[in-house]
């Protein structure tokens, strides 16, 4: 069977690359998660409803997976999901930052966005 | 406010949530939830709720639909790791976090598994022996068809006994006529002296059987064979039918003893058969069986009760059936012959109901005494519960700000009781099987059927039931009363409030008057069982018992063929130990007062016309005795004289009557001098002169009336009787500073100096004959104390918990008042009333409702009413001076305190 082409996902739907953005810095529980992404970007509001849509969907995929909580937690504690990212995962938010980076690239020849060159 | 907020905000939450697919909710929606709760609390500190909610509410229906409509398919994941209701791991996590919270708080718990234990105990003690007695089949085939044929004596018959044996000629006609019953048989108690076999010769309890016995109770043998009908006929070969134990215990168990010999009654008989271990009937104590010969040519007569009988109704046949024929039946037997039944019949009754009917009252009453027990053990723990529900408010309520639900908590609170239920289940359990050894060894003979109890699967079984019982009610008390009112006032930081925890100590203070009352019920009953068996041991029985000495004795007809042999041998006994240092005088009798009883003979009166057909036929106690019989029990002669030497065979037959026959045959008019006979004699000589009225002696029990009664001298029997009698019961009294232990070997030696093949049996002090009479109260009154003073006990601690924690949440408010000046004795007072308002109320109840459920036990209470004052008054003030006490330590200890500490506490 061949591995999955990251490139098959492509392109993630709108926030589901601020999801994996946060998680790649280690992972996360949900309440976790919608506060860095909040952090991150104010402008990017993951209300509740949605976020799980995206995190369903991302773990079908096998973008993310989720865990049981670290042992020794005690009670609500014990009860969270946590998310993580996978190596695959990883493949799938490099090759669509790569993608985008070549929007934007398209985007400053077209002079919508400012070059890079230092002023 | 706000908390109320939080809960709808939850559940409306939890309702958009249906928007999304089954599968997804599963997966994903304890954890939306979660992060739902801290979202909106946050959104609450910045004062963003509304808007959060209504965006939220927003993309949870976008969403949920979206999901519906192109469903991602996430996998399902196995295990999801927050549901509502039942999942085990939820339910093993609480487990585990409650054992921890258990074993750190050790006083509490163990306060909690002992009182439980002795609830749970006692309870299940008092229900196997009713069980074991009440409920239980007897062990017998088909057990519940088996009956027992009784006689009644109405008043109409000029006695009052409900419950008499029978007489041969009766059992005969009944079982001949009979179609109701399949078979009747009839049995007799005998007294056996087993002599050789080189032990020492004992007597014991043995019953004569007629042939159909076994085969009535469907009992087979475990070796050899039951009676044939070739045993039964008078002057077949005699033969013995041995118990399992006694062939045990005296034949070591020889699998050999079929066939073999023994001594019986000075005869040699053969064994034939030896039942199997278990099978006692009718008594547990019976030894063994021999054949109850009945000639159907001359039975003996119609008016001499000795002998009981036992049927078993036909297949097919109900008990009412077998009752309409039996009425039938009597209706002839009265036409037939009007004197002996003219209110007189015969009666059947369920076998079970004969073994433990007379007990069942007071089983049913100690069920009930056992149950208010284990009703105050649970208030009492309940109320420990609640108080300590309090110390861990804060856990409660961040649980439930999470989600918790109410159910969430109940479930905890219910395996938290269900473990310490289960543990002072288990050690109830034990308790209680200790508690039934106990109580059967109390009092052996007063339970029926005690063989038969021990721990068993049945008594497992309801102490599980009572244990979950006990859990539940534990259980769900805090957690329906507490966790609403926790979560209310305690999601503030800080301090708890009032509210919840007022409304709480409202319901400890119900709980107090709830055990009070059932405390008083408690206490009101054993008062009034009390009372009553004082009442019934302080009866003048009509002799002196202290001091006296018994033992049976029987003559073996064998050894002493004649009348004079057996005369000249009791002579001799009387006079050795007369001469005996410390013995101040001898007799006999063959009525020992309150032991087993004594035949009641028919009489007739000289001049008098013998009672025509339909009237009441003259019967009394016959006793036969030797000379010095009053002076010796201590009975006085009121009239006349009592018997002599010079009474011997060759003088004029006399006889003393008592009181109560004075009374009832020769009413108004002196009996001194007229002349009695036993009925059926015809020889001039047979005709007694009364020469004295003796005082009522109390034969029967302490609680009926002294029956009519005759004595007459052993030394006349030839003329008056016709034959000896070769049974007596000795009657030996001891000088006042000789303790009566050392009589009875004096007695035994005397015994076998002059005859070593006797063997005595019954000896023991008449006081303990007395004490034995009234056992069966003894043993009632004895327990009923006992779970009162527990419940006493444990209503006290329950009192002393309330008010020692009400005056330690009011420290403060104690302070502010005595630091404004307010008088200690008025805030003692104060405090007391406060504390007294319960017990109070409790008190009321109580008392009332003991004196509208004493009306059903009436028949346990002896000259006592149920609504004795005095009881009343002394238990109404045993509890207030008990809850005094249990109040005095905690208000003092609140005097106390200084009013600078209790201001600057909280």
């Amino acid at each position: 069977m061949t591995p999955p082409d990251p490139r098959e996902l492509l392109p993630l739907p709108p926030h589901d690359l601020h999801v994996l953005l946060a998680l790649l810095d280690g992972p996360r529980h949900a309440y976790g998660l919608s506060a860095a992404v909040d952090e991150a970007d104010g402008d990017v509001r993951l209300e509740i409803g949605s976020l799980y849509r995206i995190l369903s969907r991302l773990t079908a995929q096998g973008v993310i997976e989720d865990f049981d909580p670290p042992a020794g937690a005690e009670g609500h504690e014990a009860r969270r999901r946590y998310y993580r990212i996978t190596a695959f995962g990883r493949r799938v938010a490099a090759v669509e930052a790569g993608r985008l980076e070549s929007v934007v690239r398209l985007a400053r020849r077209h002079k919508l966005l400012p070059s890079r060159a230092p002023r | 406010m706000n908390d109320l907020r939080d809960a709808l905000a939850v559940r409306a939450f939890r309702l958009l949530l249906a928007v999304y697919p089954r599968d997804f909710r599963t997966t994903y929606g304890s954890d939306m939830e979660l992060l739902f709760a801290e979202r909106h609390a946050e959104a609450r500190r910045a004062r963003r709720a509304a808007a959060f909610c209504a965006r939220t509410a927003a993309s949870l229906l976008s969403a949920g639909i979206a999901e519906r409509w192109a469903p991602v398919r996430a996998p399902r994941h196995p295990k999801p790791l927050y549901s509502r209701g039942l999942s085990m791991t939820g339910t093993l996590h609480d487990a585990a976090y409650a054992l921890r919270l258990l074993r750190r708080q050790r006083s509490f718990s163990l306060f909690v598994v002992l009182t439980l234990a002795l609830g749970i105990g006692s309870t299940t003690a008092v229900f196997s022996v009713v069980d074991g007695v009440v409920l239980r089949p007897l062990p017998y085939e088909e057990s519940d068809r088996l009956v027992r044929v009784w006689g009644r004596f109405d008043p109409e018959s000029g006695f009052d006994f409900p419950q008499f044996s029978l007489s041969n000629p009766e059992f005969l006609d009944y079982k001949a006529q009979t179609r109701a019953l399949e078979d009747v048989a009839a049995f007799a108690r005998r007294t056996i002296t087993v002599g050789g076999s080189g032990a020492d010769p004992e007597r014991v309890a043995a019953f004569a059987v007629t042939e159909n016995l076994f085969s009535v109770l469907r009992a087979t043998p475990s070796l050899g064979r039951v009676f044939s009908s070739a045993d039964d006929r008078p002057g077949a070969s005699p033969v013995v039918i041995l118990s399992h134990d006694y062939w045990k215990a005296r034949f070591g168990g020889d699998p050999g003893i079929l066939g073999r010999t023994v001594t019986l009654n000075g005869s040699p008989v053969h064994v034939i058969g030896v039942m199997p271990s278990g099978f006692a009937f009718p008594r547990p104590d019976i030894r063994l069986w021999v054949p109850l010969p009945i000639d159907p040519v001359n039975p003996g007569g119609r008016s001499s009760h000795s002998t009981h009988a036992i049927g078993r109704l036909a297949p097919g046949v109900d008990i009412a059936s077998a009752h309409a024929e039996l009425k039938v039946l009597m209706n002839d037997w009265k036409a037939a012959y009007p004197t002996v039944h003219t209110g007189h019949y015969l009666f059947i009754r369920p076998l079970l109901e004969d073994v433990a009917g007379t007990i069942r009252p007071a089983l049913l009453l100690l069920l009930g005494a056992t149950a208010f027990v284990l009703l105050i053990v649970c208030a009492n723990v309940a109320s420990v519960v609640l108080a300590r529900g309090e110390a861990r408010t804060r856990e409660m309520a961040i649980r439930g700000a999470l989600g918790a639900g109410r159910w969430r908590l109940v479930r905890f609170s219910l395996i938290e009781s269900g473990i310490l239920a289960v543990i002072g289940g288990s050690l109830g359990f034990v308790v209680a099987t200790a508690l039934v050894r106990a109580m059967i060894a109390l009092d052996p003979d007063s339970i029926p059927r005690a063989a038969e109890l021990g721990p068993d699967y049945r008594m497992a079984a309801f102490a599980l039931a009572v244990s979950a019982l006990c859990a539940g009610l534990v259980g769900l008390m805090p957690a329906l009363r507490g966790a609403r009112a926790v979560l209310q006032a305690t999601l503030r930081e800080g301090s708890l409030t009032a509210t919840g925890t007022a409304r709480r100590l409202q319901f400890r203070r119900v709980l107090v008057a709830f055990e009070v009352g059932l405390t008083v019920m408690l206490l009101l009953g054993a008062g009034l069982m009390l009372r009553s068996f004082s009442r019934l041991s302080a009866v003048d029985p009509g002799f002196r018992a202290e001091g006296l000495v018994t033992a049976n004795l029987s003559l073996p007809v064998d050894a002493y063929p004649e009348n004079a042999q057996v005369e000249t041998f009791y002579a001799s006994l009387v006079d050795r130990l007369s001469r005996t240092p410390g013995v101040t005088s001898v007799t006999a009798g063959t009525t020992v007062p309150l032991a087993e009883g004594a035949g009641n003979w028919d009489f007739e009166i000289e001049g008098r016309p013998a009672p025509a057909p339909g009237q009441p036929a003259w019967s009394g106690k016959a006793v036969i005795v030797l000379p010095g019989y009053f002076e010796t029990l201590g009975v006085p002669v009121v009239r006349g004289r009592s018997f002599t030497a010079d009474d011997h065979g060759r003088a004029q037959p006399v006889a003393v009557i008592n009181q109560a026959m004075a009374a009832r045959y020769f009413p108004g008019a002196d009996p001194i001098g007229k002349r009695i006979r036993v009925a059926g004699r015809t020889t001039p000589d047979s005709w007694m002169s009364i020469v004295g009225i003796s005082g009522d002696v109390l034969t029967e029990s302490l609680d009926a009336d002294a029956p009519p009664a005759y004595h007459f001298p052993h030394s006349q029997l030839g003329g008056t009787l016709g034959s000896t009698s070769r049974s007596l019961s000795l009657l030996v009294r001891t000088g006042p500073g000789t303790p009566t232990d050392l009589v009875m070997p004096a007695i035994r030696t005397a015994v076998r100096e002059l005859d070593p093949s006797l063997a005595l049996s019954g000896l023991q002090t008449v006081a303990a004959v007395v004490q034995q009479s009234v056992a069966r109260p003894r043993f009632t009154t004895a327990l009923l104390t006992v779970f009162a003073t527990v419940g006493l006990l444990l209503g006290a601690t329950g009192i002393y918990g309330v008010l020692a924690y009400t005056v330690a949440r009011r420290t403060q408010e104690i302070g502010i008042r005595r630091a404004l000046g307010a008088q200690p004795g008025r805030l003692a007072s104060h405090m007391l009333a406060q504390g007294l308002l319960p017990v109070a109320i409790g008190l009321t109840v109580g008392l009332t409702a003991s004196y509208w459920a004493a009306q059903f036990w009436r028949t346990q209470l002896f000259s006592v009413s149920p609504a004795d004052p005095y009881v009343y008054a002394a238990v109404t003030v045993g509890v207030v001076v008990v809850a005094l006490i249990a109040m005095v330590v905690p208000v003092r200890r609140a005097l106390r305190v200084s009013p600078l500490v209790a201001l600057r506490s909280e």
